[in-house]
């Protein structure tokens, strides 16, 4: 610490306030020289940006680079990568026979939290926005998938799904009908998965939409309505257009997520029956990672990439042009 | 709370009955699955096949107790425990300040970082495992604790600086401008009235990268080998050697495993909740 | 005067080692608690014999071990001893020179101990890579009293064609025939493979491995799947099979609710743990039936398929490990796991202490086999064996023909060469 000078002193003295007051700036007393030192930009992008940028470039970005290398090999893993196949491994993969169904089972996972996850989430963070121990303990509650981890989100679900013990089955007992194994059914387990990807999720996009909805300021929405503003265009016309960078963000992650998704399909259904649950990365794990086959999941890896970033230069175009209006 | 009252004469929205309703609803198929898990813990395995939604016969915490006198159970929760704060702080003071710089600071370059930053959201990470590995092998990071804190906070970067730049970028300009005015410095800026400013979002990204860090198996069992270092997922693993497929025993430790998590939200969500940005902005 | 204790302290670490010179971790994936008390007596016992070697046992559940191993293999901190399923996993390993080669320690006497088969099972290229310790077999496991039920019996079972009336007859009884595992895929890959086995034989599985002539795409292997596929016919598999893991499948058939069980010999103490009581089928209530034999097979009918697994070492392993788990493969020793019914022990006499009827018949079945073939899933790698249970979880599923299916393996062959 001492070898520092005096940086830390200064960066570690106690924030008066834990509260909100704006007053909190330095005291008068605070020494010209060491003002002008902080004060100054290229000093602040000193100190906030080459430790980031070398964590992230040394643990994110070279291994990922180099993941992508491996996509022009031929490689198990073990040893030298010495077998240089080209664009064969691309190739493999979109024709592969799986492939397109992975694909498509992924835009479907993006048009169910689009569609569903997200207007859910909405609809809560709307209903939960206020204080109160009631609200705080829902809230809790439907944060409660997202806090769990994949693996026992997984489990608990297969119980659910279970056609011999599950409650599927059960409630098909009490309707007096045989409902289907989910899990083993080529039509019924995308659907199923779907179910628990919004029950894990969309707490998540909730509290999200939370956060910023507590950001409004409140005399605006109070202004409203002692105009007699309804509650219903309060939240159409003022609520919703003021948290639209939140739900912008919650799209890209919802999107992003889901061409993502892959550690709750393995302990669901494992990506059958018969590969028809295989999201892009779940059919990457299967089919490049457990097999040994890195060079194939190179290959997934660099074209599910080139989609997210031809996605997300789309996005910001799309919100760039919607700027103007 | 106080904070919040005293802005305004509080005028509580109350919830419609509808709302209730939906609210119920939801409530309802959140808690299922969870209902099912705790009571499993309860029960014997052949209950748990016959009747995973019915009561259990006896609520003997026989398995619970059971597994907190493992030595090996507080040992992995305890691990897991620092694993994840030290990536929460981590990730909170970097992605901070790095989304601070990003968001006020104009400086050559600064589109072109943003985007390299975002790009770990766009690459699957389970694919960089092995690589990742050979890194941190290199580095002599394996099978010590700071190797996989580093590298959690490394891959919750990303998403930590979009969010808090994201919220920066909201913060009314106003209060930099006048605080520029008077004379005050960036790194003060930050440290005095963005912070003060952020706590909500603070908060939430806490949350995201706690839980992220809390639940992750794949880097800790890759990048640790000696037992007394094993995180909680690594030590649920062990179990399930131990106890072949006792998938009550399972139950009961997920269900011990996710209260500190849950602590750990309710701890943080005080701040979420208690409004301090609106009071801030208009204060 | 404090540096001064430290120091002493410090002294007193590095001279305490010396009487435990080296340290030999030991990685295994056994979760059978009886099992793992035998291992690790046996570990203390070496120890108190050599007190120059520390052993350290270590273990992983079975999907981490293998999720972890590529990387482990990698680092410092790989274990010197850790467990294999032979096959060509371990020829990966032995190309990337991640494997030490043991010929020179191990002596001839533990060589003739662990057999040809054994010996064999674990050499690559002439070289000698790890010690087999025990070997299994699939087999039909039955439900006596659900067979009898439907008026079936094991010698009815003995050809395939017979086997296919046989299931047909159990299901008219209303009995659910076979229970079977199928997201797990590898339960699924016995049928086929052991069809391979018993159509095409030794000599035609080399050569379609090494993708001479038309590969696993000529005829024996059509005819596998075919054979395969008229079973699927008959519908035999319980409701949901398709979502079904090994574990449920186990449990399922413990419990009494199919006649019927592919599955290798640890299937008897599985079948018990995961059965709903607890308690699963009594040896009584048991009996194994071995896989039907076909018309005109070019296969031995007495062939088997199963595995020999057993122990490799990390390149960097000392003489020490390798002489550990010399005198672990040791007859004494491994009778213990015999007497313990943990598994059938490879090194010859101590199956004798085999206290399990049913261990005993399996450990003959395999002594008097021409071939035993190593799982198909195992023997030819991750890659290809990965097909290899692809094809034959879709074949369940009616999503292939036995043509498409053969020629899926053959493409993968292609590809990995």
């Amino acid at each position: 610490m001492t070898t520092i000078g005096n940086r830390p002193q200064h960066l570690t003295r106690p924030v008066s306030p834990t509260g909100p007051t704006v007053s909190a700036r330095p005291e008068r007393g605070t020494d010209t020289l060491k003002r002008r030192f902080f004060g100054n930009s290229s000093v602040a992008l000193v100190l906030f940006i080459p430790v980031t940028l070398g964590l992230f470039s040394l643990l994110v970005v070279m291994p990922m680079i180099e993941a992508a290398s491996f996509s022009f090999y031929n490689w198990n893993g073990f040893g030298p990568m010495t077998k240089f196949v080209g664009l064969d491994n691309y190739e493999d993969v979109v024709t592969h026979r799986h492939f397109s169904k992975a694909v498509r089972n992924s835009f479907l996972v993006i048009a169910v939290s689009l569609f569903v996850q997200l207007p859910l989430a909405l609809w809560a963070a709307l209903a939960l926005t206020e204080n109160n121990w009631g609200v705080n303990v829902i809230r809790t509650l439907f944060f409660l998938p997202y806090m769990l981890a994949e693996v026992a989100a997984g489990l608990m679900w297969r119980f659910v799904y279970d056609g011999n013990y599950g409650l599927v089955p059960a409630v098909g007992d009490t309707l007096g009908v045989s409902l289907p194994f989910v899990l083993g059914d080529k039509f019924w387990v995308m659907p199923a998965i779907m179910l628990v990807i919004v029950w894990k999720y969309f707490g998540f996009h909730m509290m999200i939409y939370i956060a910023a909805l507590q950001a409004i300021p409140k005399d605006v929405i109070e202004a409203a309505r002692l105009d007699g503003v309804s509650r219903w265009q309060i939240t159409r016309y003022i609520r919703i257009p003021m948290i639209r960078s939140a739900i912008l963000i919650t799209v890209f992650f919802a999107i992003i997520g889901a061409l993502q998704l892959f550690d709750l399909i393995i302990p669901l259904s494992g990506g059958g029956p018969s590969h028809s649950s295989h999201t892009i990365v779940s059919f990457l794990y299967q089919f490049g990672i457990t097999r040994m086959k890195l060079g194939f999941g190179g290959a997934v890896s660099v074209i599910l990439f080139i989609v997210c970033v031809a996605f997300t230069i789309g996005y910001r175009r799309f919100l760039m042009s919607r700027r103007w209006d | 709370m106080a904070q919040t009252k005293r802005n305004k004469p509080m005028r509580q929205s109350e919830i419609s009955p509808l709302q209730w309703i939906g609210l119920g609803a939801i409530a309802l198929f959140v808690i299922v699955p969870l209902y099912a898990t705790a009571l499993g813990g309860f029960k014997r395995l052949g209950e748990l096949r016959n009747s995973p939604f019915g009561l259990p016969e006896s609520w003997s915490p026989h398995k619970f107790i059971e597994i907190l006198n493992e030595s090996t159970f507080f040992l992995t929760l305890w691990n897991s425990l620092l694993v994840s704060t030290a990536t929460v702080v981590l990730t909170v003071i970097l992605s901070s300040m790095t989304a601070f710089a990003l968001s006020h600071i104009r400086f050559f370059g600064r589109r072109m970082l943003t985007n390299f930053l975002m790009l770990g959201l766009l690459f699957p990470a389970a694919t960089a495992v092995l690589p990742l590995f050979l890194k941190l092998r290199d580095l002599g990071l394996l099978d010590s604790h700071l190797g996989i804190i580093l590298a959690q906070t490394a891959f919750s970067l990303s998403f930590s600086i979009l969010l808090f730049h994201n919220f920066f970028k909201e913060l009314p300009a106003e209060l930099f401008d006048a605080a520029r005015m008077d004379n005050c410095g960036y790194v003060q800026i930050y440290w005095y009235i963005t912070l003060p400013l952020s706590l909500p979002i603070i908060a939430t990204v806490s949350v995201f990268a706690f839980v992220a860090s809390w639940n992750n198996f794949l880097l800790p069992l890759v990048v640790l080998n000696t037992p007394e270092k094993y995180t909680w997922p690594l030590g649920i693993m062990q179990y399930r050697g131990e106890y072949g497929t006792d998938w009550t025993m399972i139950l009961a430790y997920l269900t011990l495993t996710i209260l500190p998590a849950i602590a750990f939200f309710l701890a943080a969500q005080r701040y979420i909740i208690s409004g301090l940005t609106g009071g801030a902005i208009k204060g | 005067m404090k540096r001064f204790v430290i120091g002493a302290g410090l002294l007193a670490l590095t001279t305490v080692p010396s009487l435990a010179e080296v340290t030999v971790d030991w990685l295994h994936i056994e979760t059978v608690p009886e099992t793992v008390a035998i291992m690790e007596a046996a570990a203390k016992e070496y120890e108190a014999a050599n007190p120059d070697v520390k052993v350290n046992v270590q273990f992983l559940e079975n999907e981490a071990f293998k999720a972890k191993l590529t990387t482990l293999l990698q680092s410092d901190a790989a274990p010197d001893i850790f467990y294999s399923w032979g096959g060509g996993v371990m020829s990966d390993q032995v190309e990337a020179g991640v494997l030490r080669p043991i010929g020179n320690v191990v002596s001839d006497g533990a060589r003739q101990a662990l057999g040809d088969a054994g010996i064999n099972a674990f050499t690559r290229d002439g070289e000698l890579y790890g010690l087999a310790q025990n070997v299994s077999q699939v087999v039909f496991w039955g439900n006596r009293e659900l067979l009898d039920k439907a008026g079936v019996g094991p010698d009815d079972m003995k050809t395939w064609d017979g086997f296919l009336v046989s299931v047909q007859k159990i299901k008219d009884a209303g009995i659910t025939p076979i229970s079977i595992g199928a997201q797990d895929k590898w339960p699924a890959h016995f049928y086929w493979s052991y069809l391979v086995v018993r159509h095409a034989g030794q000599d035609a599985f080399n050569a379609a491995r090494s993708g001479e002539g038309d590969g696993f795409a000529a005829e024996p292997f059509v005819k596998a799947g075919e054979d395969f596929l008229e079973l699927i016919a008959l519908e035999p598999f319980q409701e949901g099979y398709l979502a079904a893991n090994y574990g449920t499948a186990s449990g399922h058939f413990g419990d009494g609710k199919a006649a019927l069980h592919l599955m290798g010999n640890w299937d008897y103490t599985v079948q018990r743990s995961n059965s709903a009581s607890g308690d699963g089928l009594s040896q009584d209530q048991l009996l194994i039936v071995p896989f039907p034999t076909v018309d005109g097979g070019s296969g031995d009918d007495g062939d088997t398929l199963g595995g020999i697994n057993g122990w490799i070492f990390h390149r960097d392993a000392p003489d020490e490990a390798v002489k550990f788990m010399e005198w672990y493969s040791s007859k004494d020793v491994q009778s213990r796991f015999a007497a313990g019914n943990s598994y059938i022990p490879i090194t010859q006499g101590a199956a004798d202490e085999l206290a399990n009827p049913f261990f005993k018949d399996i450990s003959n079945n395999i002594n008097q086999a021409k071939w035993h073939a190593i799982f198909f899933d195992q023997e030819l790698g991750a890659d290809v064996g990965g097909v290899v249970n692809d094809v034959s979880v879709e074949l369940t599923d009616n999503a292939i023909s036995a043509q498409e299916a053969a020629e899926l393996v053959k493409e993968a062959v292609d590809d990995a060469q």
